[in-house]
Formats: structure tokens, C-alpha cells, sequence
């Protein structure tokens, strides 16, 4: 439901702090691994292939 | 004195996008649903950034900047197959909807689907400052938008996470995934 006040609107859709907290809680979980693993060897190589190229640019324009 | 001429030092953005990796694939991940899928975004988006490193300023927000590479990249990708997304989404909420109670119990695969089925604008403020820990400003910044919508779609998100996932004011979310049960025993106080 949408009214023309702003807050009014934002408090129609919140839920209680300990609710957001577990739900906020919940997320970091489902992406901790995400951010915790190493990162694939197709992203490093690619980090590693832009680098290189950049070098060799570098070195042809000197 | 050294350390704060240190801290204002230019970094190449270069060297630092690789800091920001682990985050931005979270947020693919949560953007996709799916991990191959969220790696070929990380991907386009750092071939993207690094096409356009020498229109980034230095001293502005790299991760800010990045996150938003992602984000269109993704929104761009999705406008091209939004019917089939639509329906998708649609009658997964449906099936969603008809599940029975858990007795209180919810794993992160519900999570994660009840996530999936929340419009991209409240997903993405949910995981970027609720998952990721952004500031409401950073997260304003990267989705270009103003720090009060973004808090008003993450509290909308929240309150469609906890009707789907059957939560009030005296449910504990209860983490039964076994992905991450050595997190869960790590931190036994948080459930």
C-alpha cells in the first residue's frame, strides 16, 4: 500500500530491530562463502592477462 | 603523519580492484542466484572497469564505482530476458507461498529462494547493506538513488523475507543449511 508521505510509507514496511537483525544475520551467512573463498582461477588469470597486456602496452609506446 | 599521507596517497585501482573481488562476487551471487552465472558477471565487470579505469577519479569511492559496473551490467543483462525472468519469479512465489511452517526452522537455501523472489531493487539494497555491510550512503551511491529509498526498500525487503519465511517478533531464524554448519558452530551465540 502506498501513501504520499514518505515516512509513513517506509514505517507501513518495517519490521521489528531484532527481526531486520536475525534476517541481516542471515544474509552475511548465506554469502560468507562468497566472500571468504579464493577466488577462481578464470578471475586471476584474467587480473593477470589484463595486467600483462597493460605491460606490454607500456613498453611499446616507450 | 606519514600514515595519513599514506591513507590519501592515489592507489591504482589497478592493483586495488582485486581487494574488492570476494565482495563484488557475494554480490553477483546474489544477484544471479547462481555461482557460474555470478563468476561471468564478475568477469564482464572487471573487463568493463578495466576498460575504463582512465575514467575513473581517483580519491572517489572504488568500490562504489565497481559495484555499480556490476549492477548495470547485471540490469542490462536482465532487461534482455525479462519475460522469462517474470515468469519464473512468479510462480516460484506462488510455491513459495503454499509451503508449510517449518516449526520455526528455515534453512539458507529458503533464504536465498525467498530472497530470489523479492523485486532486484529491494534484493540488491538487502545484500549490499545488509550482507555486505555498505553504509546506506555507499549502497545510495552505487545503486544511484538516495539513501532513504534504499533504506526504504531494504526494511520492504525485510518485511517480505519475514512473511515468506513465516517470521515475527518471536520466531528465532534458525539456520539448518549444512554449508555452514562449521559457521554456525563457530558462532554459537548468534541462534
Amino acid at each position: 500500500m502506498t501513501t504520499m508521505s514518505g515516512k509513513d510509507d517506509q514505517d507501513s514496511h518495517t519490521v521489528s530491530p531484532a527481526v531486520a537483525q536475525q534476517i541481516d544475520e542471515n544474509l552475511k551467512r548465506l554469502y560468507s562463502d562468497a566472500t571468504s573463498e579464493d577466488l577462481p582461477p578464470s578471475l586471476t588469470e584474467l587480473l593477470n592477462a589484463l595486467r600483462e597486456k597493460d605491460a606490454q602496452k607500456k613498453s611499446g609506446d616507450e | 603523519m606519514t600514515t595519513e599521507k599514506e591513507a590519501l596517497a592515489p592507489t591504482d585501482p589497478r592493483d586495488e580492484i582485486v581487494t574488492h573481488l570476494p565482495a563484488l562476487r557475494a554480490f553477483a551471487r546474489g544477484l544471479t542466484g547462481n555461482v557460474t552465472s555470478a563468476d561471468d558477471l564478475v568477469q564482464d565487470t572487471v573487463l568493463k572497469a578495466w576498460s575504463k579505469f582512465d575514467q575513473f577519479s581517483e580519491g572517489t569511492n572504488l568500490r562504489a564505482w565497481l559495484f555499480t559496473i556490476l549492477r548495470n551490467t547485471f540490469l542490462s543483462q536482465q532487461r534482455k530476458r525479462a519475460k522469462e525472468v517474470s515468469d519464473s519469479t512468479g510462480s516460484f512465489a506462488a510455491k513459495l507461498a503454499s509451503k508449510p511452517d517449518h516449526d520455526g526452522r528455515m534453512a539458507l537455501q529458503e533464504l536465498n529462494d525467498a530472497l530470489r523472489t523479492l523485486p532486484i531493487e529491494q534484493r540488491e539494497a538487502l545484500i549490499l547493506v545488509g550482507a555486505l555491510g555498505f553504509s546506506v550512503e555507499e549502497a545510495a551511491e552505487t545503486c544511484g538513488c538516495a539513501p532513504g529509498t534504499i533504506k526504504s526498500r531494504a526494511n520492504r525487503g525485510r518485511k517480505t523475507l519475514a512473511k515468506l519465511l513465516h517470521l515475527d517478533m518471536n520466531d528465532q531464524l534458525v539456520t539448518t543449511d549444512s554449508s555452514v554448519a562449521a559457521v554456525m558452530a563457530a558462532s554459537p551465540t548468534i541462534f
